[in-house]
């Protein structure tokens, strides 16, 4: 049968196929960039600087989201934690610069002044349903749903 | 160095560079980055608060290309250090799984065929509700009941239900199989977080049980500036654990 034959429908079904299709193939072109970036940030060292990214873990806990970050040698009065849409960003002063160049030569000159992190959260927070506190050098928001 | 004594056992080449000579009963120290990096952090407090002496270093070829160096010296990431009773097997690289796997099976073989009476792990078990425990606990998995009846006397208790994934799984069940001594003590600790509290606390345990004294104050006095300084290697860690799927220890299985 030739396409001249084809109906109404056809062309409908047709579009909605196409669609699907590009739909598909940008899920599938995100999900490898996605799997590129978490490779690249496996792989890479992040070195000291006047600021450094400290360590952080995302758990999911049903009706919360509770982020912890390990934020060792700061001063728990100067923690600011703030959010730009889904992002959180944390900035914690240490009690102290710190003098990496005394534990490795290849630092000489570093000396780390505060934590800076950016997580992008795959909610929006509310600030009302938002609780914060820093324990054992570590600081816990949690992010209620 | 010169080598006293080359021995390759499991595609792992142990290379001592004088004899090992232990007092009795005499205890082999196996430690790779994990959870908390309690492990690495109780290994390196013990081998320089108790002053153990580099007598030997692994070569293996996944880490052929890493050189640790210290006084301008260049030295295998893995190295073995022995003093008094102890002898340890220590790293501070985060190696792959399959790494770790086979290294643990050598080690065992290491410490048999080198006379060594028992073998022990301070490791951590990742506790979720981590940030408020008070107390922390220091379980214990053994590869029999004389080793049990060890742990307990020095304070751990017994691991009644769980899963291990990693190098210390490894240990301990090879352990079963070639009727070995050896003992896995695992203190309460953050999984993706260095955390020399639980390494401290595991070292106390490990002391009552060895009888050797290791003083834990420095450790916790400093515990701030070694989460610093090991920050990296704990997120390199975090990485090799996310790829052996150690988060699997936070699930509780049935059994009948």
């Amino acid at each position: 049968m030739s396409s001249s034959s084809e109906g109404p429908l056809d062309e409908f079904l047709k579009k909605i196929e196409r669609k699907v299709r590009e739909v598909e193939e940008a899920i599938a072109r995100e999900i490898e960039k996605a799997i590129k970036e978490l490779r690249y940030e496996e792989r890479e060292t992040k070195i000291f600087a006047e600021s450094v990214e400290p360590l952080y873990t995302v758990r999911d806990l049903g009706n919360r989201l509770v982020v912890y970050v390990d934020i060792p040698y700061a001063d728990a009065g100067k923690v600011d934690v703030w959010f730009e849409e889904n992002v959180m960003h944390v900035k914690a002063k240490l009690r102290s610069r710190l003098d990496v160049g005394s534990w490795s030569e290849r630092y000489r000159g570093v000396g780390v002044e505060e934590y800076d992190l950016s997580v992008t959260l795959p909610i929006k927070p509310k600030p009302e349903k938002t609780r914060v506190r820093v324990k054992r050098g570590v600081l816990e928001v949690i992010v209620y749903k | 160095m010169s080598t006293f004594r080359e021995e390759v056992i499991g595609g792992f080449r142990f290379i001592e560079y004088k004899p090992l000579e232990m007092e009795r009963p005499s205890v082999l120290l196996f430690s790779l980055p994990d959870a908390g990096l309690v492990s690495v952090i109780s290994a390196s407090h013990i081998v320089s608060t108790l002053g153990l002496e580099e007598v030997g270093d692994v070569e293996f070829p996944e880490l052929a290309h890493i050189a640790v160096v210290r006084e301008g010296l260049p030295r295998s990431p893995l190295r073995i250090y022995a003093g008094r009773s102890l002898v340890a097997v220590f790293t501070d690289v985060a190696i792959s799984p399959a790494a770790q796997v086979m290294l643990a099976s050598a080690v065992v073989d290491y410490a048999r065929l080198r006379g060594v009476d028992h073998v022990v792990s301070l490791s951590g078990i990742p506790s979720p509700n981590r940030l408020d425990l008070e107390e922390l606990k220091t379980y214990y998995v053994s590869s029999n009941r004389r080793m049990a009846e060890v742990a307990e006397k020095g304070g751990a208790v017994t691991l009644k239900q769980g899963v291990l994934v990693g190098a210390y799984a490894v240990l301990i069940r090879e352990s079963v199989r070639k009727g070995f001594n050896s003992l896995l003590l695992l203190t309460e600790c953050f999984m993706e977080f260095p955390d020399p509290e639980a390494a401290a606390r595991g070292l106390q345990v490990f002391s009552r049980i060895t009888n050797i004294n290791i003083d834990t104050k420095k450790l916790l006095e400093e515990a701030e500036l070694i989460k610093v300084k090991t920050r990296e290697l704990m997120r390199q860690t975090t990485g090799v654990m996310k790829q052996m799927r150690k988060d699997m220890e936070y699930s509780p299985f049935l059994y009948a």
